[in-house]
């Protein structure tokens, strides 16, 4: 049956009143920094299984439930397996040692481009968890006030983080707005006779191409308006020593410290699992 | 002052031939604390006005000064005329930029840069002045539209503006949250002065404005007090806009016996009082209760509700929650039963987020019900056969349907749907035809044309044309009259008036206001809350008016009338659908008064 906006949630913030939506979003946002550089920086089994714990003790604070946050994963499992296929067919080891199991042509597998490759997309799904339960437990105000708390360095070179962060949070507003958009299209060409809810998942596929032009034509009409809204509300990126000024104060207490010194505990001890941990 | 001189727009970029002026010449003057209504029906260049007065567009020859600031000067000029003008939009989530009420309205004080203790002050007043501090905190994405619709109000206010421009900001409210807003707004300009523009479609709304601007393809046709504006009917009708019911109904009374009124009525109440006067003067008595034939509906829904007959589409006890199993769970239906017969058409009313769409994708069989059953002419509907016989039988025509085009050819999307069933060219190629013949669209003349260069009502009407080329046996029409000009809804209403007639297509309607399809509909379903509140003929629904008042479910505006008139002709029935029925009651009524003087 057609409810998109049921299985597409990433990117949906869920004000449960957690502790972690109730976090100063500078703090919330260094925490989610360092907790994606550790995923990124360690390699060995020990050292994953000690960041699985680390997430599951994220997702248990978020007080969301696992049912939900398991199927954010399901539009992106389709896609991670895909890219392991051709990137264990394709892995060329720097050393030239490679235990090869098959090969053909310029397509091979071997054990090294198993074991790499399974890392590769281990990081991939951890660097979409922490997002999800990143953007899951922050508002979208809390997202901007804490980044543009985060880049103000570069807003003194120069760089124009406002307008970056602001392309960012629209992005993101967009997001359910085109998941509804499609969703009411889908059931539109379901009520001419298309059947979307059969066939296999490349028939499935060709099935939304003829949905992308009126949705975008819906997303740029809408955007359109947006933007002139914006406009006539004196959001203008391009005037000269333009700066807005900000409602809301944030504040850092004891929990967010706490939460930080955790954090920075936990990777200390990850890495040093890496280091000398022997698998 | 707003000074319009000379004023011409136009949308094409590189001066095309065939693309016309959106705006040809326009001349005004705006003083402030003026409150104006603009109407003209769709692409008459009401919308493109106010985008020029918000200095969002350039005109391309003329003028445009905002209290003396020129509205093309751009940088800094620009920039005090986004501080001076407000402009509200139509549809509130196309506008709203954060995520909750409160960040929402301090989006334009922060874009001035204001310090952060004004910020706070402004945001306060802003919520004060539309009611909106309980909902300081909420989400955007929790709120009604109306709710939203204020939010959207106050987030300009709080920019303290001189000039508020209101682009049809009521078309996506209940008439009585329309109402409520309006009579905000009406109190804006009164405490603070502030100018209000509303631009608006309905005729109703505009009486308590104090100058009315009609525009018609892209120039200003009348500049006048409303009732001005009102004395002239004919020309009003010809541009696709309306009088309303009581000023029609004021002007037949006048020439019926009631000679005192005054020449133009813009509400009940005026012609109630005005009555009231006249009666005043004629010699206190006892009105005789006139004998009031009741007009009645040549209703055949009858014959079905004999036990033997069987619905074609049936719901029972339907629960369905949307967004199952997330935080974000919707109980959308908490057990609607409802029936509808062959040849009826069935409408079913309720205010937003009542559960009516859902129960279009329920009858549609794109939604399956979570609890409780769905049957099509008596079985079930369960499996998958099932259900692709229920889609095939059953057409949706959705809420704003120029969006649902997907071909390029007028010909190609219309036969879209029978090109998937696979039916021959020959068989196809005739749907198309009778189906585009049957939206009043001529086959040779629009099978090639492009969709995307039509007007707005055309791709409604091909819209409308893909569906009928399903041959279905239901057609299910999704809020259908939502945003349409006097004259495209009653267009849309002689169409389904037809399509009943020759077709004997079963129709399913759905509306937030019982006005469209009181004289229409065989069977009515009141929804609210996802329970079915009221089922019933028009007449026992509107037995019941007041029910209907608390639902925020407007009831039409000559049940309206009739309800206030009855202080003066106290045997008038409330359940009167046309304005001739209501005109022949009170007729009949002072036949009644003038006789009781005459026995004296």
């Amino acid at each position: 049956m057609i409810e998109l906006s049921r299985n597409i949630t990433f990117g949906q913030f869920v004000n449960n009143g957690s502790s972690l939506t109730r976090m100063d979003p500078r703090v919330k946002l260094l925490c989610a920094i360092l907790l994606i550089a550790l995923v990124s920086y360690v390699g060995t089994y020990a050292a994953f299984a000690i960041c699985l714990l680390g997430c599951l003790a994220v997702q248990g604070a978020s007080r969301l439930p696992g049912s939900y946050i398991w199927r954010t994963f399901r539009p992106i499992v389709i896609l991670l397996i895909f890219i392991f296929v051709f990137q264990v067919l394709l892995y060329s080891s720097p050393t030239q040692y490679t235990n090869l199991i098959w090969h053909w042509s310029i397509f091979s597998i071997s054990q090294e481009g198993l074991l790499h490759s399974a890392s590769a997309i281990v990081r991939a799904l951890f660097l979409y968890y922490l997002t999800a339960l990143l953007l899951f437990t922050t508002s979208l105000v809390d997202l901007t006030d804490g980044m543009e708390a985060l880049l103000s360095p570069l807003q003194k070179l120069g760089l124009p983080v406002n307008a970056f962060i602001m392309v960012l949070v629209i992005a993101f507003k967009f997001v359910p707005i085109l998941v509804g958009e499609v969703e009411r299209l889908t059931k539109a060409q379901a009520a001419r006779g298309v059947r979307f809810d059969s066939g296999n998942f490349i028939q499935r596929a060709m099935k939304i191409g003829p949905l992308l032009i009126p949705l975008f034509l819906s997303g740029f009409r809408r955007s359109e308006v947006l933007a002139m809204a914006m406009e006539a509300r004196c959001y203008g990126g391009g005037r000269r020593g333009w700066r807005r000024s900000k409602r809301r104060q944030l504040h850092i207490e004891r929990f967010d410290v706490l939460a930080l010194l955790f954090v920075i505990a936990f990777c200390v001890v990850a890495v040093l699992v890496n280091i000398f941990a022997p698998i | 002052m707003i000074e319009v001189e000379n004023v011409t727009f136009s949308y094409s970029k590189r001066g095309e031939q065939d693309v016309r002026d959106a705006l040809r010449a326009i001349n005004l003057r705006i003083g402030s604390g003026e409150t104006i209504a603009i109407i003209g029906q769709n692409g008459s260049g009401k919308s493109t006005l106010a985008r020029l007065l918000a200095g969002l567009l350039q005109p391309t020859r003329g003028s445009i000064l905002i209290d003396e600031v020129p509205t093309n000067a751009g940088g800094e000029a620009l920039w005090t005329i986004h501080q001076h003008v407000g402009i509200v939009f139509q549809n509130p989530d196309d506008q709203l930029v954060a995520n909750t009420v409160i960040d929402d309205i301090a989006f334009g004080p922060e874009n001035l840069g204001l310090p952060r203790f004004e910020i706070e002050e402004r945001v306060q007043e802003a919520m004060a002045l539309l009611q909106l501090e309980p909902y300081a905190q909420m989400a955007i994405s929790e709120l009604s539209v109306g709710q939203k619709q204020r939010v959207a109000i106050a987030g300009v206010l709080a920019m303290r503006p001189r000039y508020l421009l209101l682009d049809e900001p009521t078309t996506m409210l209940s008439r009585h949250t329309a109402q409520q807003l309006l009579q905000t707004v009406q109190r804006l300009a009164c405490e603070r002065g502030i100018t209000i523009l509303h631009i608006t479609h309905f005729m109703h709304e505009i009486a308590a404005f104090g100058r009315v601007i009609v525009m018609d393809a892209g120039r200003v046709l009348m500049d006048d007090t409303p009732a001005n504006v009102f004395a002239r009917g004919d020309e009003l009708r010809a541009v696709g806009l309306d009088v309303p019911a009581v000023t029609r109904l004021g002007q037949y009374l006048k020439i019926h016996g009631w000679e005192e009124l005054p020449d133009i009525i813009l509400t009940a109440e005026q012609l109630k009082n005005a009555m009231l006067l006249q009666k005043a003067r004629i010699p206190a008595q006892e009105n005789r209760p006139a004998r009031v034939p009741i007009p009645t509906l040549q209703n055949d829904n009858r014959q079905h509700d004999d036990l033997t007959a069987r619905p074609l589409i049936e719901l029972r006890d339907a629960h369905y929650t949307h967004l199952h199993s997330t935080p974000f769970a919707v109980e959308a239906l908490k057990g609607v039963s409802l029936s509808i017969f062959e040849g009826q058409l069935v409408a079913l009313v309720g205010p937003t987020k009542a559960g009516k769409s859902t129960v279009v994708d329920l009858l549609a069989g794109l939604i399956k019900p979570a609890a409780g059953s769905l049957l099509y002419e008596g079985a079930e509907v369960k499996t998958p056969a099932m259900i692709e016989r229920l889609r095939s039988n059953v057409g949706v025509v959705f809420q704003s349907p120029e969006s649902q085009i997907f071909e390029d050819t007028v010909g190609k999307d219309v036969s879209f749907g029978p090109r998937l069933k696979k039916v021959p060219l020959a068989v196809s190629r005739r749907l198309v035809r009778e189906s585009l013949e049957a939206v009043g669209l001529p086959y040779e003349d629009f099978r090639t044309r492009y969709t995307y260069a039509l007007s707005g009502g055309e791709k409604r009407r091909v819209a409308i044309a893909g569906v009928l080329a399903l041959q279905p046996r239901v057609i299910v029409f999704d809020e259908p009259s939502a945003g349409l000009d006097p004259r495209g809804r009653h267009e849309l209403l002689e169409f389904l008036r037809k399509l009943k007639q020759d077709r004997n297509l079963t129709i399913v309607y759905t509306s937030n206001s019982l006005e469209d399809v009181i004289g229409l509909a065989d069977m009515f379903y009141v929804i609210d809350e996802g329970h079915i509140v009221l089922k019933g003929t028009a007449h026992e629904i509107l037995a019941r008016s007041s029910e209907l008042a608390t639902r925020d479910i407007a009831l039409p505006e000559t049940v309206q009338i009739a309800l206030t008139l009855q202080k003066v002709v106290p045997a008038l029935p409330a359940d009167v659908l046309r304005l001739e029925d209501l005109e022949a009651a009170i007729g009949y009524s002072q036949d009644g008064l003038v006789e009781a003087q005459a026995d004296d």
